[in-house]
């Protein structure tokens, strides 16, 4: 046993070394995604969002508020309108994305000590934009609205501290646990990085198991396979394991510096955690294989249910936000779990047994799609004409 | 060789083609069942738009009616609940770290003295912004509802020591800004993600069973039976083929507007004409595109392998949820590289932001474009067709 285990072992990373296909996906396709994929995010954060300004009031003080919007990182100014009408049109048109007016008489009702009213018109389509130019305009309005107000306080004989006090008595202090840059990359990538593993073995399996279908279909010789179903099914589980560890150093140890991801634990750490999610992904490809015949169906199934993978394993969305329904899809997908557990120990600094819940429900998955490939494997074979398991015989049936 | 004769081919080619699409179950998988899952997923996914009641620690070391005060305020606001109430932070952090709550809220002790002796208190939120769409809904969640707290304090103890004039005029904030949001006044979001997802999934579809269509014929060797099919005639066997998917994509295309408008109740504030102009044009383009990759990769698995990469990372690309003027250079090239990215301009023009056609002209033409690029290599097909060495790679 132990022999046809290490033949098949071989004869397998043979398959997958030997089919430039199959290589692509399970080796190319990693180091491919690994450095396109954070492209678009590349700077991590929008700033410097382009603002154009109506200044009706044009005085000492106007000026000094433009010119501290255009010191916040956020915001840019990138031109003067002479009216709203026109601001309106060109930040439709695109070419801005917010406007700020100043009135008439800004300067002189500050002055006497009067309230006045700055208008902001922040283009609301793109959820980033609006984010970063609202913020950025309320926090300069404040304070300078904030300075104004202290040193009226101070005229009438009042503390600074007491000041500060009466504007708002209760504040809150707000601080950015992980990710404390909000960068956009830090936030996608690393969950994408980890669904890539699965749905490139996934790909890889079902081509493998595919490619051997139709090598025999058309009579051409392939490599042998021995031993009974469970043999097999764990020989190339061990083959596609070993594989997908270098794949894990490579991730973890070379795209993680290069794009400066934070790594709060070791590789050996992520790499204990990882193992029974490649197992169960292993392991599901081989259930999924028996169902998908062709090649061609079950790429475009991948391609679709990575989609469906980011959106439902809670990385990108709550999850508490889904329909129990969905939740109960996403708690099938290994990806769910490598996911969760993977961006707490490498994003957040969370100890192994913080994530541990995580860790056992991929060994039951593993668990659970084992048994499946099992009865998989003996059912397709069995049920056909009675003879002992052969997966090298032609398997005319398909279902899609 | 008459006009009759044209018209035979490509019927002969669209016949064959639809009884190649009966033989073989993953079309109707690819064509109508994934696609329609795929919309019904989506509403499933965004019909709740904004989440609610997401779970937050609170650590109150104060133990008074102010802290409490704060709790009550924060399980009032819809977005955050304060599901844990814990005695120290660092159960808050480990209930953090082990995934259970959103962010952290610490009462410290002396809150309620020192605002009663006027001092000025702080209470200290930790947000976690490794979810940033949702860290930053929830933390300005908590900003509101302390802000709330406050601005009761503010006017109790001013009702207590009945200010005089001055001191009142005093306490008006002297810059206001008055916010106008142009465009999505409700700030809503996530219904056109939700929306912009279904484009996305349905060029996944066009672009794949196109690569599969195209590509299937040399990989059986059937390229010759094909082009003989036709007539011999390279743009009957092309047009016959793509002209069943064209009809086909573009039917469900108009079913993805009628439930992007109705069921997910996307305003259409432009054009209607425009969009489904764009809908078709999409269609077209994403064929086009097909046709391309066919001719560029000689095997098949090839062809797929780039089309599932041009197609499933696009949404990364489109600048939707990260904007192309955040992209660097080679991130902004390849975004206006996908059809996908003018089709999401249209959309968001013709939607959202109420824009006149006149505007959405320019996207209309680099999807005509996209479609011309296709078209153009069509002759170049023919060789590859007749000649044996482009067939049965894998």
């Amino acid at each position: 046993m132990i022999r046809d285990l290490s033949s098949n072992i071989l004869a397998e990373l043979r398959s997958i070394f030997r089919d430039p296909g199959v290589l692509i996906i399970m080796g190319a396709a990693i180091v491919f995604y690994s450095f396109v994929y954070p492209l678009p995010y590349a700077r991590e954060v929008l700033n410097q969002v382009p603002l154009t300004v109506i200044d009706q009031d044009n005085s000492a003080l106007s000026r000094q508020l433009v010119r501290m919007v255009d010191a916040s990182e956020m915001l840019r100014v990138e031109g003067r309108s002479l009216n709203l009408d026109s601001a309106q049109k060109e930040i439709g048109s695109g070419r801005y994305s917010a406007a700020l007016v100043i009135p008439q008489g800004f300067e002189k009702d500050l002055l006497q000590g009067r309230q006045v009213y700055v208008s902001a018109y922040v283009d609301a389509t793109y959820f980033l934009i609006y984010r970063q130019a609202m913020t950025g305009l309320v926090k300069t309005v404040r304070t300078v609205s904030a300075g104004i107000q202290i040193r009226r306080f101070q005229a009438q004989g009042w503390s600074a501290d007491k000041a500060m006090v009466d504007r708002s008595p209760l504040n809150l202090i707000s601080r950015s646990l992980f990710n404390p840059y909000m960068g956009y990359a830090t936030y996608i990538v690393p969950g994408v990085l980890i669904l890539i593993l699965q749905q490139t073995m996934l790909i890889g399996i079902g081509m493998i198991s595919g490619t051997r279908r139709e090598l025999i279909m058309a009579g051409k010789s392939v490599p042998r396979c021995r031993g009974g179903p469970m043999v097999r099914i764990v020989s190339r589980t061990i083959a596609c394991l070993s594989l997908y560890l270098i794949h894990i150093l490579f991730i973890y140890g070379v795209v993680y510096r290069i794009w400066d991801f934070p790594m709060q634990t070791s590789i050996a750490m992520i790499s204990l955690f990882l193992l029974p999610f490649l197992l169960s992904v292993i392991l599901l490809g081989q259930v999924l294989a028996e169902f998908f015949k062709t090649r061609e169906i079950s790429i475009v199934m991948i391609v679709w249910s990575s989609m469906i993978a980011v959106l439902i394993s809670g990385f990108s969305w709550p999850l508490e936000t889904m329909p129990n329904w969905i939740r109960a899809v996403s708690m099938l997908l290994p990806s769910t779990w490598g996911i969760s557990g993977g961006l707490r120990l490498t994003q957040m600094g969370a100890s192994f047994n913080q994530v541990r819940e995580e860790w056992i429900w991929m060994w039951g998955l593993s668990l659970l799609y084992l048994i499946l490939a099992w009865i998989c494997v003996r059912f397709a074979h069995q049920s056909k004409n009675g003879e002992p398991p052969n997966l090298d015989k032609p398997e005319p049936k398909k279902f899609f | 060789m008459s006009g009759n004769e044209h018209l035979q081919g490509f019927w002969a080619v669209a016949l064959r083609e639809m009884s190649r699409i009966r033989a073989h179950s993953r079309y109707a998988l690819s064509m109508i069942v994934l696609p329609l899952v795929s919309f019904a997923l989506t509403w499933g996914l965004f019909c709740n738009q904004y989440p609610q009641d997401l779970p937050v620690a609170v650590v109150d070391l104060d133990h008074s009616s102010l802290s409490r005060t704060v709790i009550k305020a924060i399980d009032a606001t819809s977005v955050i609940e304060a599901s844990f109430q814990v005695s120290d932070p660092a159960k808050a952090r480990d209930l953090m770290l082990r995934g259970r709550i959103y962010a952290m809220v610490i009462l410290p002790h002396g809150l309620e003295e020192d605002i009663l002796r006027g001092r000025g208190a702080e209470v200290i939120g930790y947000t976690n912004t490794q979810m940033l769409l949702p860290g930053s809904i929830i933390s300005s969640s908590l900003n509101a509802a302390v802000a709330t707290v406050s601005a009761g304090i503010n006017f109790q103890s001013r009702l207590r020591h009945g200010e005089m004039e001055e001191a009142a005029m005093a306490h008006l904030e002297p810059v206001n800004l008055d916010r106008h949001v142009l465009f999505n006044p409700q700030l809503n979001y996530i219904y056109f993600l939700a929306a912009a997802l279904c484009p996305t999934f349905f060029q996944i579809f066009i672009l794949m069973t196109a690569v599969m269509a195209m590509g299937s014929e040399f990989k059986n060797s059937t390229a010759k039976k094909w082009l003989e099919t036709a007539g011999g005639s390279v743009w009957n066997a092309v047009a016959g083929k793509l002209a069943v998917y064209f009809i086909s994509f573009s039917l469900l295309g108009l079913t993805m507007l009628a439930i992007i408008f109705n069921g997910f109740g996307v305003p259409l504030r432009g054009s209607l004409p425009s969009l489904i102009t764009a809908t078709v044009l999409l269609v077209l383009a994403y064929l086009s595109c097909g046709i391309i990759l066919v001719f560029l990769c000689p095997s098949l698995r090839m062809a797929l392998s780039a089309a599932s990469f041009f197609s499933g990372t696009a949404f990364a690309f489109v600048g939707l949820t990260f904007p192309q003027e955040g992209m660097p250079a080679l991130g902004k090239a390849w975004s206006n590289m996908l059809p996908l990215t003018h089709y999401l301009h249209l959309f968001l023009e013709q939607t959202i932001r109420s824009a006149k056609l006149s505007e959405s002209i320019p996207d209309l033409l680099i999807l005509l474009l996209f479609a011309m690029v296709g078209i153009g290599l069509v002759p170049m097909l023919k060789s590859h067709m007749k000649d044996s060495r482009y067939w049965g790679k894998p």
